[in-house]
Protein backbone atom coordinates (compact mmCIF):
# COMPACT_ATOMS: atom_id res chain seq x y z
CA UNK A 1 0.00 0.00 0.00
CA UNK A 2 1.66 2.98 -1.43
CA UNK A 3 1.30 6.47 0.39
CA UNK A 4 -0.73 9.78 -1.01
CA UNK A 5 3.02 11.31 -1.95
CA UNK A 6 3.82 8.16 -3.53
CA UNK A 7 1.03 7.35 -5.23
CA UNK A 8 1.17 10.99 -6.78
CA UNK A 9 4.43 11.33 -7.68
CA UNK A 10 3.98 7.63 -9.73
CA UNK A 11 1.20 9.50 -11.92
CA UNK A 12 3.29 12.37 -12.31
CA UNK A 13 6.33 10.21 -13.74
CA UNK A 14 4.18 7.99 -15.68
CA UNK A 15 2.05 11.17 -17.30
CA UNK A 16 3.73 13.95 -17.68
CA UNK A 17 5.16 12.93 -21.14
CA UNK A 18 1.21 13.19 -21.95
CA UNK A 19 0.23 16.33 -20.47
CA UNK A 20 3.16 18.57 -21.02
CA UNK A 21 2.92 17.30 -24.83
CA UNK A 22 -1.12 18.09 -24.83
CA UNK A 23 -0.31 21.62 -23.51
CA UNK A 24 2.92 21.89 -25.86
CA UNK A 25 0.81 21.34 -29.19
CA UNK A 26 -2.38 23.04 -27.88
CA UNK A 27 0.03 26.32 -27.64
CA UNK A 28 3.28 25.90 -29.38
CA UNK A 29 6.20 26.95 -26.58
CA UNK A 30 7.71 25.13 -24.64
CA UNK A 31 7.66 27.53 -21.58
CA UNK A 32 4.04 28.26 -21.51
CA UNK A 33 3.37 24.29 -21.64
CA UNK A 34 5.88 23.79 -18.77
CA UNK A 35 3.95 26.60 -16.80
CA UNK A 36 0.74 25.03 -17.94
CA UNK A 37 1.58 21.35 -17.30
CA UNK A 38 3.48 21.71 -13.71
CA UNK A 39 -0.03 24.04 -13.19
CA UNK A 40 -2.03 21.02 -13.89
CA UNK A 41 0.28 18.44 -11.99
CA UNK A 42 -0.41 20.99 -8.64
CA UNK A 43 -4.18 20.72 -8.93
CA UNK A 44 -3.90 16.84 -9.27
CA UNK A 45 -1.89 16.88 -6.20
CA UNK A 46 -5.04 18.61 -4.67
CA UNK A 47 -7.45 16.40 -6.76
CA UNK A 48 -6.15 13.13 -6.70
CA UNK A 49 -7.66 11.54 -3.17
CA UNK A 50 -11.30 11.92 -5.03
CA UNK A 51 -10.19 10.35 -8.08
CA UNK A 52 -11.09 7.23 -7.80
CA UNK A 53 -8.95 5.25 -10.48
CA UNK A 54 -6.11 5.58 -13.14
CA UNK A 55 -9.25 5.84 -16.21
CA UNK A 56 -10.59 8.79 -13.75
CA UNK A 57 -7.29 10.38 -13.37
CA UNK A 58 -6.32 10.04 -17.62
CA UNK A 59 -9.33 11.81 -18.42
CA UNK A 60 -9.39 14.52 -15.64
CA UNK A 61 -5.87 15.44 -16.54
CA UNK A 62 -6.76 15.74 -20.49
CA UNK A 63 -9.66 17.54 -19.44
CA UNK A 64 -7.61 20.21 -17.07
CA UNK A 65 -4.84 20.11 -19.74
CA UNK A 66 -6.84 20.78 -22.86
CA UNK A 67 -8.86 23.57 -20.63
CA UNK A 68 -5.62 25.62 -19.00
CA UNK A 69 -3.84 25.41 -21.90
CA UNK A 70 -6.79 26.86 -23.81
CA UNK A 71 -7.56 29.54 -21.22
CA UNK A 72 -3.77 30.32 -21.30
CA UNK A 73 -3.63 30.70 -25.19
CA UNK A 74 -7.27 33.31 -24.52
CA UNK A 75 -5.18 35.07 -22.18
CA UNK A 76 -2.19 35.81 -24.55
CA UNK A 77 -4.79 36.80 -27.18
CA UNK A 78 -6.04 39.26 -25.04
CA UNK A 79 -2.34 40.83 -24.12
CA UNK A 80 -2.13 41.54 -28.40
CA UNK A 81 -0.95 37.35 -29.46
CA UNK A 82 -2.23 36.18 -32.60
CA UNK A 83 -6.22 34.95 -32.52
CA UNK A 84 -5.36 31.67 -33.71
CA UNK A 85 -1.75 31.47 -32.14
CA UNK A 86 -0.22 30.63 -35.31
CA UNK A 87 3.86 30.61 -34.40
CA UNK A 88 6.69 32.32 -36.17
CA UNK A 89 7.88 29.28 -37.92
CA UNK A 90 11.27 30.42 -38.13
CA UNK A 91 11.11 31.35 -33.99
CA UNK A 92 9.54 28.17 -33.51
CA UNK A 93 12.81 26.39 -35.19
CA UNK A 94 15.26 28.33 -32.96
CA UNK A 95 13.71 28.76 -29.44
CA UNK A 96 12.12 25.25 -29.11
CA UNK A 97 13.31 22.27 -28.32
CA UNK A 98 13.68 20.28 -31.12
CA UNK A 99 11.92 17.12 -31.88
CA UNK A 100 12.31 14.00 -30.95
CA UNK A 101 11.98 12.60 -34.48
CA UNK A 102 12.29 14.59 -38.13
CA UNK A 103 8.84 13.12 -38.45
CA UNK A 104 7.11 14.94 -35.13
CA UNK A 105 8.70 18.06 -36.21
CA UNK A 106 7.27 18.34 -39.61
CA UNK A 107 3.90 17.52 -37.77
CA UNK A 108 4.46 20.17 -35.07
CA UNK A 109 5.17 22.55 -37.65
CA UNK A 110 2.02 21.64 -39.31
CA UNK A 111 -0.37 21.69 -36.31
CA UNK A 112 1.32 24.32 -35.31
CA UNK A 113 -0.68 26.12 -37.98
CA UNK A 114 -4.22 25.08 -37.38
CA UNK A 115 -6.88 27.30 -35.52
CA UNK A 116 -6.30 26.45 -31.96
CA UNK A 117 -9.52 24.58 -31.49
CA UNK A 118 -8.98 22.22 -34.34
CA UNK A 119 -5.38 21.89 -33.23
CA UNK A 120 -6.82 20.46 -29.70
CA UNK A 121 -9.16 18.10 -31.20
CA UNK A 122 -6.58 17.24 -33.63
CA UNK A 123 -4.06 16.74 -30.66
CA UNK A 124 -6.58 14.07 -28.69
CA UNK A 125 -7.87 12.25 -31.84
CA UNK A 126 -4.31 11.05 -32.98
CA UNK A 127 -2.00 11.67 -29.91
CA UNK A 128 -4.05 10.36 -27.41
CA UNK A 129 -5.89 7.85 -29.70
CA UNK A 130 -9.35 8.75 -28.53
CA UNK A 131 -12.66 8.59 -30.21
CA UNK A 132 -14.88 11.97 -31.22
CA UNK A 133 -17.79 10.55 -28.92
CA UNK A 134 -14.87 10.98 -25.79
CA UNK A 135 -13.51 14.02 -26.98
CA UNK A 136 -16.59 15.50 -27.36
CA UNK A 137 -17.47 14.36 -23.72
CA UNK A 138 -13.83 15.63 -22.20
CA UNK A 139 -14.04 18.81 -23.94
CA UNK A 140 -18.12 19.50 -23.16
CA UNK A 141 -18.41 19.98 -26.91
CA UNK A 142 -21.29 18.82 -29.24
CA UNK A 143 -20.06 15.61 -31.20
CA UNK A 144 -20.63 17.47 -34.64
CA UNK A 145 -18.70 20.06 -33.53
CA UNK A 146 -16.09 18.35 -32.32
CA UNK A 147 -16.03 16.30 -35.82
CA UNK A 148 -16.35 19.67 -37.95
CA UNK A 149 -13.10 20.31 -36.13
CA UNK A 150 -11.79 17.56 -37.38
CA UNK A 151 -12.73 17.75 -40.86
CA UNK A 152 -11.74 20.51 -41.37
CA UNK A 153 -8.28 20.42 -39.61
CA UNK A 154 -7.90 17.00 -41.26
CA UNK A 155 -8.46 19.23 -44.51
CA UNK A 156 -6.16 21.88 -44.02
CA UNK A 157 -3.53 19.66 -43.30
CA UNK A 158 -3.90 17.64 -46.30
CA UNK A 159 -3.61 20.37 -48.20
CA UNK A 160 0.17 21.31 -46.09
CA UNK A 161 1.28 18.09 -46.35
CA UNK A 162 0.76 17.88 -50.19
CA UNK A 163 3.30 20.40 -50.06
CA UNK A 164 5.46 19.35 -47.61
CA UNK A 165 4.74 15.99 -45.58
CA UNK A 166 4.76 13.93 -49.32
CA UNK A 167 8.62 15.46 -50.30
CA UNK A 168 9.67 13.71 -46.69
CA UNK A 169 7.97 10.79 -46.90
CA UNK A 170 9.08 10.09 -50.53
CA UNK A 171 12.60 11.92 -49.65
CA UNK B 1 -10.57 11.89 -55.81
CA UNK B 2 -9.99 8.06 -56.09
CA UNK B 3 -6.83 8.23 -54.05
CA UNK B 4 -8.55 10.53 -51.46
CA UNK B 5 -9.07 7.61 -49.02
CA UNK B 6 -5.49 6.68 -49.01
CA UNK B 7 -3.71 10.45 -48.96
CA UNK B 8 -5.97 10.24 -45.62
CA UNK B 9 -4.87 6.95 -44.22
CA UNK B 10 -1.39 8.07 -44.83
CA UNK B 11 -1.76 11.57 -43.62
CA UNK B 12 -3.77 9.67 -40.36
CA UNK B 13 -0.92 7.09 -39.98
CA UNK B 14 1.86 10.02 -40.17
CA UNK B 15 -0.56 12.13 -37.54
CA UNK B 16 -0.28 9.05 -35.27
CA UNK B 17 3.05 8.32 -35.23
CA UNK B 18 4.13 11.84 -35.20
CA UNK B 19 2.42 12.80 -32.64
CA UNK B 20 3.89 10.30 -30.06
CA UNK B 21 4.24 12.12 -26.69
CA UNK B 22 7.34 14.59 -26.44
CA UNK B 23 9.43 13.88 -23.14
CA UNK B 24 8.24 15.90 -20.74
CA UNK B 25 11.81 18.79 -19.79
CA UNK B 26 14.57 17.92 -18.04
CA UNK B 27 13.93 17.78 -14.55
CA UNK B 28 10.06 18.50 -14.99
CA UNK B 29 8.45 16.09 -12.35
CA UNK B 30 11.59 17.32 -9.90
CA UNK B 31 10.17 20.91 -10.56
CA UNK B 32 6.73 19.96 -9.79
CA UNK B 33 7.31 18.16 -7.19
CA UNK B 34 9.57 21.01 -5.04
CA UNK B 35 6.17 23.23 -5.67
CA UNK B 36 4.02 20.61 -4.04
CA UNK B 37 6.07 20.51 -1.27
CA UNK B 38 6.44 24.64 -1.13
CA UNK B 39 2.74 24.70 -0.83
CA UNK B 40 1.91 21.80 1.97
CA UNK B 41 4.66 24.01 4.42
CA UNK B 42 2.64 27.79 4.20
CA UNK B 43 -0.79 26.92 6.09
CA UNK B 44 1.16 25.71 9.52
CA UNK B 45 3.29 28.61 8.83
CA UNK B 46 0.51 30.97 9.15
CA UNK B 47 -0.56 31.94 12.56
CA UNK B 48 -1.85 34.92 11.28
CA UNK B 49 -4.86 33.91 10.48
CA UNK B 50 -5.53 31.21 12.82
CA UNK B 51 -5.10 34.48 15.33
CA UNK B 52 -7.52 36.95 13.04
CA UNK B 53 -10.12 33.58 12.77
CA UNK B 54 -9.54 32.92 16.61
CA UNK B 55 -10.43 37.01 17.38
CA UNK B 56 -13.24 37.05 14.90
CA UNK B 57 -14.83 33.47 16.92
CA UNK B 58 -14.30 35.18 20.38
CA UNK B 59 -16.13 38.35 19.27
CA UNK B 60 -19.04 36.33 17.56
CA UNK B 61 -19.31 34.47 21.18
CA UNK B 62 -19.29 37.29 23.04
CA UNK B 63 -22.08 39.17 20.69
CA UNK B 64 -24.32 35.57 21.07
CA UNK B 65 -23.69 35.49 24.79
CA UNK B 66 -24.50 39.35 25.20
CA UNK B 67 -27.56 39.41 22.89
CA UNK B 68 -28.93 36.16 24.74
CA UNK B 69 -28.88 38.06 27.99
CA UNK B 70 -30.20 41.10 27.06
CA UNK B 71 -33.15 39.19 25.47
CA UNK B 72 -33.84 37.38 28.44
CA UNK B 73 -33.66 40.72 30.75
CA UNK B 74 -36.20 42.26 28.43
CA UNK B 75 -38.46 39.37 28.73
CA UNK B 76 -38.22 39.71 32.33
CA UNK B 77 -39.24 42.69 32.92
CA UNK B 78 -41.82 42.23 30.94
CA UNK B 79 -42.92 39.36 33.06
CA UNK B 80 -42.89 41.09 35.79
CA UNK B 81 -44.79 44.32 34.52
CA UNK B 82 -47.50 41.86 33.35
CA UNK B 83 -47.88 40.18 37.05
CA UNK B 84 -47.94 43.49 38.75
CA UNK B 85 -50.92 44.87 36.08
CA UNK B 86 -52.67 41.57 36.71
CA UNK B 87 -52.40 41.82 40.62
CA UNK B 88 -53.66 45.22 39.74
CA UNK B 89 -56.92 44.06 37.44
CA UNK B 90 -57.90 41.64 40.14
CA UNK B 91 -57.34 44.26 43.50
CA UNK B 92 -59.76 46.05 40.55
CA UNK B 93 -62.09 43.84 40.53
CA UNK B 94 -62.11 42.81 44.23
CA UNK B 95 -63.24 46.30 45.36
CA UNK B 96 -65.72 46.42 42.76
CA UNK B 97 -67.43 43.28 43.59
CA UNK B 98 -67.36 44.01 47.71
CA UNK B 99 -69.05 47.54 46.42
CA UNK B 100 -71.75 45.81 44.42
CA UNK B 101 -72.33 43.52 47.16
CA UNK B 102 -72.94 46.46 49.94
CA UNK B 103 -75.33 47.69 47.57
CA UNK B 104 -76.86 44.93 47.57
CA UNK B 105 -77.47 44.22 51.08
CA UNK B 106 -78.39 48.04 51.05
CA UNK B 107 -81.55 47.42 48.56
CA UNK B 108 -82.45 44.12 50.27
CA UNK B 109 -82.74 45.54 53.62
CA UNK B 110 -84.48 48.55 52.46
CA UNK B 111 -86.47 47.60 49.61
CA UNK B 112 -87.39 50.81 47.53
CA UNK B 113 -91.21 52.28 46.72
CA UNK B 114 -90.93 50.61 43.39
CA UNK B 115 -90.72 47.15 44.41
CA UNK B 116 -93.69 47.49 46.88
CA UNK B 117 -97.31 46.35 45.43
Amino acid sequence: MSTPAEQFASTLHRHQARVYSIAFRILGESGAAEEVAQDVFLELHRSLPRLESEQHVLAWLRRVTCHRATDALRRRTARGGAIWNEPDESALAGSEPSAPSPLMNRIERLLFTLPAAQRTVIVLRYQEDMEPEDIAIELGMPLATVRCHLQRGLHLLRGKAERTLKEYIRG
Amino acid sequence: MADRPNQLDDLERELREGLAARPAPEGFAERVLARVASRKAPPRSHPAFFLHWRGALAVALIAAVLITAGLWQRRRQQRIAGERARAQVILALRITNSTLDAILQQKLQHPTKEAQP
